[in-house]
């Protein structure tokens, strides 16, 4: 079931919610696991019921080995700690990659191995990270397992169970417990419903329109037609705005509709097309995702290889290259290929990783630099335009068919020789204000640059776990913050009614869907 | 683990400082959505866009359709309201002529039929036609061999705001969805009717565009459907084994009456609500009403709620064609030969119907 379609706002979320506080409000505590499983179960079902099999049986797993390895220690707990991990890789590697290794083994042996095409079963990337995550904190003893339902809930709470925020037991779960659950239910779902209509709003009316701009460009590249350099620009722009404000709004919608339910989820986005550097962009950017990688990956990657490199005794630039500059395309080739099984998302790892590693060069090159002079202002407006140029090249083989379709708007994008065309790009009357991306582009821009994100809207009511580490970054130029007065209220209804208004304008998926 | 419990604590107590007025907050974004809503229904807009917005589907003989009734003078007198099945076969062309032949050249005939069944979208066309051409003298609406139990899938598109919000609630599976997608239809149609340019609409009538009062519906479908037919009908054992087959096909498709006979104004209460606002209207205007049944190839003799039907409107069934696959395009609609032996029989019943002026 999609966060973006009717049946969901009208039925599914308002029956789930009145069954949940009735639930609290009977006493009946110890049922909310069973019934919001029950009910998330439902709302994966809509999707495909087969695979409902598959979730649930991937949850037992993992609870079986959560709670070996709650008994175990030593060596028997690290051998059951990688089977589990081990598992999760293979059911992922399966149905995700299977296909994708067939097809380019007998591409390149000139084999012809058969495989039926499979399915992608939806969320798995999600859960399998989640759950993976949980065996490790179990292992690392910071959390147990403390029953099924409760495991069952962690897993697949619907909010977060298709795209994220990708969560952790000790986050989530203790919310579930205590006298406050179901305390401040009107305030929790005041605050809910504000959050869930800025994100329905950023998905249908924003993104949605992003893709009527930028689709038809890939698709003549995909048709093998030559792209011009307003086109591709277009194309490149206008898919960054979709991704953003399609995946950012999917994750507004999962935390508005956690805290109706008075849970709150970590943030997954904080204005990252504002950042200065990759780096920063890439702490603001599913950050989720990204606190997995550093976590559970990243970690226990660079520090053997700062041992080894310590032991060898290399020097400054030779310990770069082996503890940063390699763990880190390495890891971002396996971000890539984690989106999905193509050699798009190689690239656009490969790419990502590539300017990280040229993003802390330079601030190890400059550092010292760095200390007397400060960037001035021109310095990072250049910064963030670079910041932004090399993000919308990276999505532009993320969002395309094939290598050879990016290839086409790359160059495109580099093809200065139509920039005599250039005035073309303002629109000639009212009409193209609406057919051409112009006006449109300069919106979301602004929006994105100076506008306040959600968690800052909503800030005075703590919308996100960890809010406080999160208050100072990225201040907006134009601040205003939610509150439940009475123009809020019709600013509220106003946007609800346009994110639900929008729904008619053709159900899209979510862009994360597909990973 | 400990800042985020905290963090959670400090949420909830900041949570508790909202208001005790955030129930009536909530009222407040309720009244406002549907205040919302209310605004954009009402939202006014050119009803030419209404019928332009299916350029590109197979519906796309609407914005002929608004042409036709609204600015095109020629007069009807029998207009032809009905699935593919009534658009290809009563070629109104055909049927002038025919009538020319019999002594009848003054009656024109109209054919606004579009594919699909659907009798909510009638209506909807009828009062069109009715507000533009009040002389019509003949309402001749196409049936199928049952009446379908939901609405026509583009009522919810042509449809005005009125006639969706009061389309009949007994089991119409369809308005739900029309109702929902109503507010941003309203939006879009409104900001079609200031830029049309930027939908791709016209804001006037193109003379030039326009096919003139009695095309050929096979044009609108296929304009390569003269070799598509030569095609189909070069092998005559080839051409009815195919009929043959599909017509099948067809009858496994029928649905017979899940509920008993008593329960039918809820099975299939859209298609009689519609039916009975039309022939109300009919009345109230002076108008005759006939219900044509043109039978898919070996197919019934008339429709299976003939006797429902006929305690509306007279039925004139073509059964005589239903055996032949020669008459026959593909199993449920005309070929030209079917259109030929057709359109004398539709002069025929039409003469019979409308007494000549004196």
């Amino acid at each position: 079931m999609l966060f973006n379609s009717l049946e969901f706002v009208f039925l599914f979320l308002p029956f789930t919610l009145a069954g949940y506080y009735l639930l609290i409000r009977a006493g009946l505590r110890d049922w909310i696991f069973l019934f919001l499983v029950s009910a998330s179960l439902v709302f994966y079902a809509v999707w495909n019921p087969p695979y409902v099999l598959l979730l649930i049986a991937s949850m037992l797993a993992n609870y079986a080995v959560g709670l070996g390895l709650e008994r175990l220690r030593g060596r028997g707990q690290a051998s059951l700690m990688a089977l589990g991990i081990v598992l999760n890789v293979a059911v992922l590697f399966y149905f995700k990659y299977a296909n994708f290794f067939v097809d380019n083994l007998n591409a390149v042996s000139g084999a012809n191995y058969t495989l039926e095409r499979i399915l992608l079963p939806l969320a798995i990337s999600f859960y399998t990270l989640q759950q993976i995550a949980f065996l490790v904190d179990v292992a690392r003893g910071e959390v147990r397992p403390t029953g099924v339902w409760r495991y069952a809930t962690f897993v697949i709470f619907f909010p977060q169970l298709i795209a994220g925020p990708i969560v952790h037991y000790k986050e989530m779960m203790p919310q579930f417990f205590g006298r406050r659950l179901g305390r401040f239910a009107t305030a929790n779902l005041t605050v809910g419903l504000a959050i869930f209509a800025i994100g329905l709003f950023k998905k249908t009316v924003i993104a949605d329109s992003a893709a009527a701009f930028a689709t038809p460009v890939y698709d003549m590249a995909a048709g093998g037609e030559t792209i011009g350099l307003l086109a591709a620009w277009r194309a490149a722009i206008c898919y960054t705005i979709q991704l953003y404000f399609d995946f950012s709004g999917y994750s507004d919608m999962a935390l508005g509709l956690a805290r109706m339910f008075g849970i709150k989820l970590p943030p997954n986005f904080h204005s990252p097309l504002r950042a200065a550097s990759i780096i920063e962009y890439w702490r603001r950017w599913h950050i989720t995702l990204q606190q997995f990688i550093v976590a559970y990956m990243h970690q226990p990657l660079v520090v053997p290889l700062t041992r080894f490199g310590a032991e060898r005794g290399y020097g400054k630039w030779q310990m770069f290259a082996l503890t940063t500059a390699a763990p880190t395309i390495m890891l971002f080739l396996v971000i890539g290929f984690w989106h999905g099984a193509a050699w798009t998302f190689v690239v656009f790892g490969g790419m990502h990783g590539i300017y990280l590693s040229v993003n802390e060069f330079w601030r190890t090159y400059r550092r010292k630099r760095r200390k007397k002079n400060k960037p001035g202002p021109r310095d990072m407006v250049f910064y963030h335009l670079l910041t932004l140029v090399c993000v919308a090249a990276a999505n532009v083989v993320f969002r395309a068919e094939g290598v050879d379709d990016a290839i086409r708007i790359w160059a495109g994008m580099m093809r200065f020789s139509d920039l005599a065309a250039l005035p073309s790009v303002l629109p000639a009357n009212a009409a193209e204000a609406l057919t051409e991306p112009m006006l449109f582009i300069l919106v979301a821009v602004s929006l994105i640059a100076f506008f306040p994100n959600t968690q800052q809207i909503m800030g005075r009511y703590h919308p996100i776990l960890g809010w406080a580490k999160w208050r100072a970054v990225a201040l907006p130029t134009i601040a205003f913050r939610w509150r439940p007065s009475l123009p809020w209220a019709v600013i509220t209804g106003v946007v609800l009614f346009l994110g639900v208004a929008f729904i008619s304008r053709g159900q899209t998926e979510f862009i994360y869907f597909n990973f | 683990m400990a800042s985020d419990s905290g963090a959670h604590a400090d949420a909830l107590s900041h949570s508790g400082t909202l208001p005790r007025r955030r129930g009536r907050f909530l009222g407040v974004v309720a009244a406002t959505f549907a205040a919302c809503m209310v605004l954009s229904v009402a939202l006014p807009h050119d009803p030419y866009i209404r019928y332009q917005s299916f350029k590109g589907t197979i519906f796309d003989r609407l914005s002929w359709v608004y042409d036709r009734l609204y600015h095109d003078n020629t007069p009807i007198d029998v207009l032809f309201i009905g699935s593919s099945r009534t658009a290809r076969g009563a070629n109104a062309a055909a049927i002038e002529a025919e009538l020319a032949e019999i002594g009848r050249p003054e009656l024109r005939v109209a054919n606004i039929s579009e594919p699909a069944s659907g009798m909510d979208i009638r209506l909807t066309k009828l009062r069109d036609a009715l507000r533009a051409h009040p002389e019509i003298r003949l309402v001749v609406l196409g049936m199928v061999e049952a009446l379908p139990r939901d609405g026509h899938q583009a009522f919810g598109d042509l449809a005005t705001a009125g006639q969706v919000l009061t389309a009949p609630w007994v089991i119409n599976r369809t308005l739900p969805e029309n109702l929902a997608a109503l507010p941003f239809r309203q939006i879009e149609l409104a900001l079609a009717s200031r830029l049309p340019d930027a939908f791709g609409y016209r804001a006037a009538f193109d003379p030039d565009a326009y096919p003139g009062p009695t095309p050929d519906h096979r044009d609108f479908n296929d304009a390569n459907w003269r070799e598509i037919e030569a095609a189909k009908l070069s092998s005559a054992p080839r051409h009815a084994a195919e009929l043959a087959a599909e017509s099948v096909m067809r009858r496994r498709e029928i649905t017979p009456p899940v509920l008993p006979d008593a329960l039918a104004w809820a099975e299939f209460g859209v298609s009689r609500s519609y039916l009975q606002d039309m022939a109300r209207l009919l009345e109230d205007e002076g108008v005759e009403m006939a219900f044509v049944f043109l039978p898919f190839y070996d197919g019934y003799d008339e429709p299976l709620d003939a006797d429902y039907l006929r305690s509306v409107a007279p039925i004139w069934s073509a059964a005589f064609m239903r055996e032949t696959p020669m008459n026959y395009f593909d199993a449920a609609h005309a070929s030209q030969h079917g259109i030929d032996l057709l359109a004398p029989w539709f002069a025929r019943r039409i003469a019979d119907t409308l007494e000549p002026a004196r």
